[in-house]
């Protein structure tokens, strides 16, 4: 007879792929998990540049420092990045307002009321899925037209 | 193989990858079977169609087949379904993959371990919690509520447990100790019932660095709810209750037109009427009128009444 | 540490500020407002002028970022990993953060304060 062995289990948790890999898992009809990763994606953009943005800050009161800070910025990488931030945070700060209407004054949701067959859920067919396009949408105007004065005044266009 | 109406055949053979894991071995693969589909065949159908006549070694669990058990939950076509209300043909393609629901722990094939998800469930207290320690450990008659207060939790009430929404979540996905949806919207349903005195005592869990916070409204387990339940409605509305809470709003006062075993316990309320049925003449007119009731819509029950009626009038 | 939903009041409370705050913040230094270009506006001129007509206006701005962005991050590394060990840590390093930011930043103000008093 051959020996069993002990059974083990599988730790299937999706983890950080989960999150961001989009064929591990397609959830349909849910543009807020897109919004929560971009949220979260620019959150964590903007709090990594904080501090530094505090420190480079400090540089200003030494004269001598902030003109080889100001000649940093001259480097294309560095003015791509100031784009990529200034995305980060519209994205953030217009998501963020319809997450703290939502999410601080249940607002946008609708009522719980009795479900009827097909089941549709309410909350992702409420005010909140228009400010949701509305979001991406005003975002993504704002981005390309501030990114057009930057690059214009950076010469790259 | 017939046709359809509209010209399609009415059978298809579908190719169905199965995710396969065996804890003697450790081992996970895909499996490929074959199966002839029509209209109708749910997944479940064929997962146990491939049981009895292909492979008998591929294990799932179910067991009401319709949509009421919540057992049968699968990670079909990388979406969260219930496999006997996922049908083979509506999924639209040839081959439907299989695997089990993320987030919980795989015991064999499709089976997986709903242990921590029941855990998290029991943690919010799903039942009613009175302030009085009597009414609490020797509850004796039922706690009345207004039928417009019920419409405000029975969304959440018809919640089956499949964990199809834990599996969807992507908070889950990272944070082992987060309590998910099932567990905070069946929280938010029970500090809801006008019946309920225990927000405190949830709060212990709901408030905590696993609890409520650590929701994000990515808002995939309404997507996947198979009940809509909309748990992620719930979880707003629980949370901003509490933020409104922290913010020194008033608690919000209970409709005082619920009668409790308390509030009941000194109205008089006599003793039971005698039986009804060895008062004939009671029974016949209530049957009578039962009856003339439901001869619009439900003109066989009326009939089937009718004929009773008879068999004891006649008696 | 305070209770996770006196937490998260103040990350909402500050998230409302930060939307005024920062949209002003980020206006002061784009083109064509205040400043006919981004490069004008972070010249060290501009930056003086800054200082001294807003300066407690930017610790605010500085404080309410701080708390906001820190207990933002405090949530995302509690979900990355759990268990007692990681969770003392996460509250080191944004308690460490914080004064770090709080700190440099208001030394970045006296500074200039100080430069402005002594005729700079
Ligand atoms: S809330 Fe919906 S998806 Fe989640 S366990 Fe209940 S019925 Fe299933
Ligand atoms: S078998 Fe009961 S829900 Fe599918």
């Amino acid at each position: 007879m051959g020996e069993k062995r002990k059974p083990r289990f599988l730790e299937n948790r999706l983890g950080i792929m989960g999150n961001i890999v989009p064929w591990v898992l397609m959830i349909r009809d849910n543009p807020e998990r897109v919004a929560f990763v971009l949220h979260r994606l620019t959150g964590l953009l903007l709090i990594i540049y904080l501090p530094v943005h505090i420190f480079v800050t400090s540089m200003t009161v030494n004269p001598q420092k902030w003109e080889d800070f100001l000649r940093l910025e001259e480097n294309p990488l560095a003015q791509f990045f100031l784009w990529i931030l200034f995305g980060s945070i519209v994205f953030h700060g217009l998501n963020g307002i319809r997450l703290l209407l939502v999410e601080g004054l249940g607002k946008g949701i609708g009522k719980p009321e009795p479900p009827e067959p097909p089941y549709k859920p309410t909350s992702l067919s409420s005010a909140q899925r228009k400010w949701l396009y509305a979001v991406f949408a005003i975002w993504l105007i704002v981005w390309i037209v501030g990114g057009i004065i930057l690059f214009r005044e950076f010469g790259w266009v | 193989m017939g046709i359809n109406a509209n010209g399609r055949p009415a059978t298809r053979v579908v190719k169905i990858r199965v995710r396969r894991y065996d804890p003697e071995t450790g081992r996970r693969w895909w499996q490929e079977y074959r199966v002839e589909a029509k209209k109708g065949t749910t997944v479940l159908d064929a997962l146990l169609k491939i049981k009895a006549e292909q492979d008998h070694t591929l294990a799932m669990r179910y067991s009401c087949r319709m949509g009421a058990c919540g057992s049968c939950g699968m990670l079909i076509n990388k979406m969260p379904r219930l496999a006997c209300e996922t049908q083979l043909l509506e999924l639209g393609t040839d081959t439907v993959t299989i695997e089990p629901l993320p987030n919980f722990p795989v015991l064999r094939d499709l089976i997986t371990d709903f242990g921590d998800f029941f855990k998290k469930h029991r943690d919010i207290m799903p039942y009613i919690v009175r302030e009085s320690k009597k009414e609490n450990e020797e509850p004796y008659r039922e706690y009345y509520m207004p039928p417009d207060e019920l419409n405000k939790i029975i969304r959440y009430s018809y919640c089956i447990m499949c964990g199809l929404c834990y599996a969807a979540c992507p908070v889950v996905a990272i944070d082992k100790k987060f309590l998910g949806p099932q567990a905070l919207g069946q929280a938010y349903r029970w500090v809801t019932d006008v019946r309920d005195e225990g927000l405190r005592l949830r709060l212990e869990k709901v408030d905590d660095k696993h609890g409520v916070w650590r929701c994000h409204f990515a808002g995939s387990c309404s997507a996947a709810c198979p009940k809509g339940v909309d748990p992620a409605q719930g979880i707003q509305l629980l949370r901003s209750k509490l933020v409104a809470l922290t913010a020194g709003a008033r608690r919000d006062k209970k409709p005082t037109h619920v009668a409790t075993p308390t509030t009941v316990r000194y109205v008089d309320v006599g003793d039971a009427p005698k039986p009804t049925v060895e008062d004939k003449s009671l029974l016949v007119k209530h049957l009578e009128e039962t009856a003339q009731e439901l001869e619009q819509d439900l003109p066989y029950v009326a009939q089937a009444l009718r004929d009773y009626l008879r068999t004891i009038t006649s008696s | 540490m305070p209770r996770e939903s006196t937490l998260h009041l103040l990350l909402y409370a500050t998230a409302g500020l930060l939307a005024v705050f920062l949209t002003i913040h980020v206006a002061l230094h784009a083109p064509g407002l205040f400043y006919d270009t981004y490069k004008e506006s972070v010249q060290r001129e501009s930056v003086r002028r800054n200082y001294e007509n807003f300066g407690w206006a930017l610790v605010a701005l500085l404080i309410v970022a701080v708390i906001h962005g820190l207990v933002g991050l405090r949530g995302i590394l509690l979900e990355l990993r759990q268990g007692p060990r990681w969770e003392a840590f996460v509250n080191f390093l944004v308690v460490f953060l914080g004064a770090y930011m709080l700190g440099l930043g208001t030394y970045t103000l006296l500074t200039w304060l100080g430069i402005m008093h002594f005729g700079g």
